[in-house]
């Protein structure tokens, strides 16, 4: 039953991550062989995010297990999207763009380590001082 | 069919199968990284290269399109699982697991894509 509940709050964040992220698609289209903002732009946003609920989440006694597995595995995993960045990329590489598709891997993999990274920090900082107050 | 209709329906059938996928790997590999996801992202680069490359040389039903590519393949591959993850290894100082975890996802992917759309424009 628990497992049937984690599925479906899974299923739903899906598509509400997958529909935001369609429409933003749609919204800021990026044209072949150019930089490709919009997906850069989702994976640091939803990258950041995720810093939050993991914080907001699972390091709380008790965690909050259900809360992560909807806006952590269903909404933002759905949201951020690692398939359309790989082919993004090796479209970059195939129309001879290799300086672009560096830059790109690099601000997608250091910044979105990097944007995790920071939020967990100040999350933890932020939520350990109420904590304390 | 409504695109609402579509990208949703795909989107949580990917979803689910990336947390299915997720699950069953911990059994394997219950400590680290998720292996996990390290599959799906591979697998997802794959099958989004193949599609892509179809779509090169021949007409694909744009329903059909728009359900495998920002539908299922969005959402079954993930970013910020793999970023919550490389802040974690920073955290930990775990800096050799922090490279060979980056290199696994970034160059596995990247070549899996364009595999992926070499086999899509010659099929």
């Amino acid at each position: 039953m628990i497992l049937l509940r984690r599925f479906a709050v899974i299923a739903v964040g899906g598509v509400l991550g997958s529909w935001i992220r369609w429409r933003l698609a749609v919204t800021f289209p990026v044209t072949p062989e150019t930089f490709p903002t919009t997906t850069l732009v989702i994976n640091l946003v939803g990258s950041a995010l995720i810093g939050v609920v993991l914080v907001l989440s699972l390091d709380r006694r008790p965690p909050k297990f259900l809360t992560h597995s909807f806006v952590g595995t269903g909404i933002l995993g759905a949201f951020t999207t690692f398939s359309t960045f790989t082919v993004e990329t090796a479209e970059l590489l195939r129309g001879s763009k290799p300086l672009v598709a560096a830059i790109y891997v690099l601000f997608s993999v250091a910044g979105g380590a990097a944007a995790a990274f920071i939020t967990m920090r100040f999350t933890r900082r932020v939520v350990h001082l109420e904590v304390g107050s | 069919m409504s695109g609402w209709l579509i990208v949703g329906l795909a989107g949580a059938f990917g979803a689910t199968s990336r947390h299915a996928v997720d699950l069953g790997m911990r059994k394997w590999f219950p400590i680290g990284p998720s292996v996990g996801i390290l599959i799906v992202n591979l697998s997802g680069s794959l099958l989004l290269g193949i599609v892509v490359g179809l779509s090169m040389t021949r007409y694909i039903d744009r329903d059909l399109q728009l359900a495998l590519t920002v539908g299922f393949c969005g959402a079954f591959t993930t970013f910020s699982t793999f970023a919550a993850e490389l802040a974690g290894l920073v955290n930990d100082r775990s800096n050799r697991l922090l490279v060979q975890w980056t290199v696994a996802m970034v160059i596995g992917g990247g070549v899996a894509a364009a595999v992926g759309i070499a086999i899509g424009r010659s099929w």
